[in-house]
């Protein structure tokens, strides 16, 4: 029976994980149930467009209602589950993370209770674009914080060279912050493409400060 | 000169061919399935048999290359690393693994 105590504990210290997959399954299922009505409507407006009568024009308006619910549905189970991925590495940076989980929820409650997704759809893209951003500096700073906790515990000439690399990678995780502060209008300007070619950069920092880590520590 | 019990071949019978050599092929179809049958046996266990001789002697096997070392293989073995920085190692390794993108559904705003 002792075995399984340990299994306990890392169920226990990371629940994220599997939360996340329970989410991602909810949000799957609410994305195929939208994509469905979606097609119902799609098909009840050309047959409207072809007859125009009252019949029609009532089937048009269920099926339409009938998607929104379905797609703002999907929307929320996606917010949920991206707000439950940054629990992962959250403790990187637990301020920023609390901030942005917290603009999430709130989004999933308009959801609830707002049918016109028009009026907040930049700024949901918005959001859900910067989560995605925090999460991958939140994993990056992760790594950086152990690589510099076991660089701090070994003297080795190899190593003088990585002090001066850690604050290229924070440089490189605030460009990619500030990318995601860009100004929106009416339509959404994705700054992802350009986050991401950051977050490239910093990632491959951290490759090289790992690589000559374990070259140090093997000689 | 043959004996009398050796006599001469019938050369006026047209049937006669002395190239032809006759076995007696039986007629009926069971037992020409249980020849075949036979045959397919003793090809497997012949097949078998060299499966099992090649397994005995590894040598004899020629080396193929595993998938993992067909990948680009580390310059650094964690053998050589001390074994308290092979679990941060790991986690970090495991931190720098890239992550696939949880990105957002393809939606239409505009619905009415």
């Amino acid at each position: 029976m002792f075995w399984l105590l340990p299994a306990f504990l890392a169920l226990a210290q990371s629940p994220s994980p599997a939360l996340f997959q329970q989410y991602q399954t909810d949000y799957l299922y609410q994305r195929d149930q939208y994509t469905q009505d979606y097609k119902v409507y799609l098909e009840k407006t050309d047959i409207d467009k072809q007859y125009h009568s009252i019949s029609t024009q009532k089937d048009k308006n269920d099926a339409a209602q009938k998607a929104i619910a379905s797609r703002n549905l999907m929307l929320k189970t996606y917010l949920m589950a991206l707000r439950v991925k940054l629990e992962d590495y959250k403790s990187a940076n637990p301020d920023a993370t609390s901030a942005i989980q917290s603009n999430l929820s709130s989004y999933e409650s308009w959801l609830e209770t707002n049918q016109d997704l028009n009026t907040r759809y930049v700024a949901i893209q918005q959001s859900i674009y910067s989560a995605l951003v925090q999460h991958q500096i939140n994993r990056q700073q992760s790594g950086l914080n152990l690589l510099q906790n076991l660089a701090g515990q070994i003297t080795n000439p190899l190593l003088d060279s990585l002090p001066g690399k850690y604050p290229q990678i924070t440089s490189h995780f605030q460009q990619a912050l500030q990318l995601t502060q860009k100004p929106q209008y009416t339509t959404f300007s994705n700054f992802y493409p350009e986050v991401k070619t950051e977050l490239t950069k910093s990632q491959n920092l951290l490759i090289d400060i790992s690589t000559t880590l374990k070259y140090a520590l093997s000689h | 000169m043959p004996s009398a019990t050796e006599l001469p071949p019938d050369l006026s019978n047209p049937q006669y061919s002395p190239s032809r050599v006759s076995f007696p092929m039986p007629k009926n179809p069971k037992i020409i399935i249980l020849i075949a049958m036979g045959i397919l046996i003793l090809v497997l266990l012949f097949f078998n048999f060299l499966f099992s001789s090649s397994r005995k002697n590894p040598q004899n096997i020629n080396p193929t290359p595993s998938p993992v070392l067909s990948t680009p293989t580390p310059t650094i073995l964690p053998v050589n690393i001390p074994t308290q920085f092979q679990d941060p190692l790991n986690q970090i390794d495991q931190l720098l693994q890239p992550e696939s993108d949880f990105l957002p559904p393809e939606l239409n705003p505009q619905i009415n």
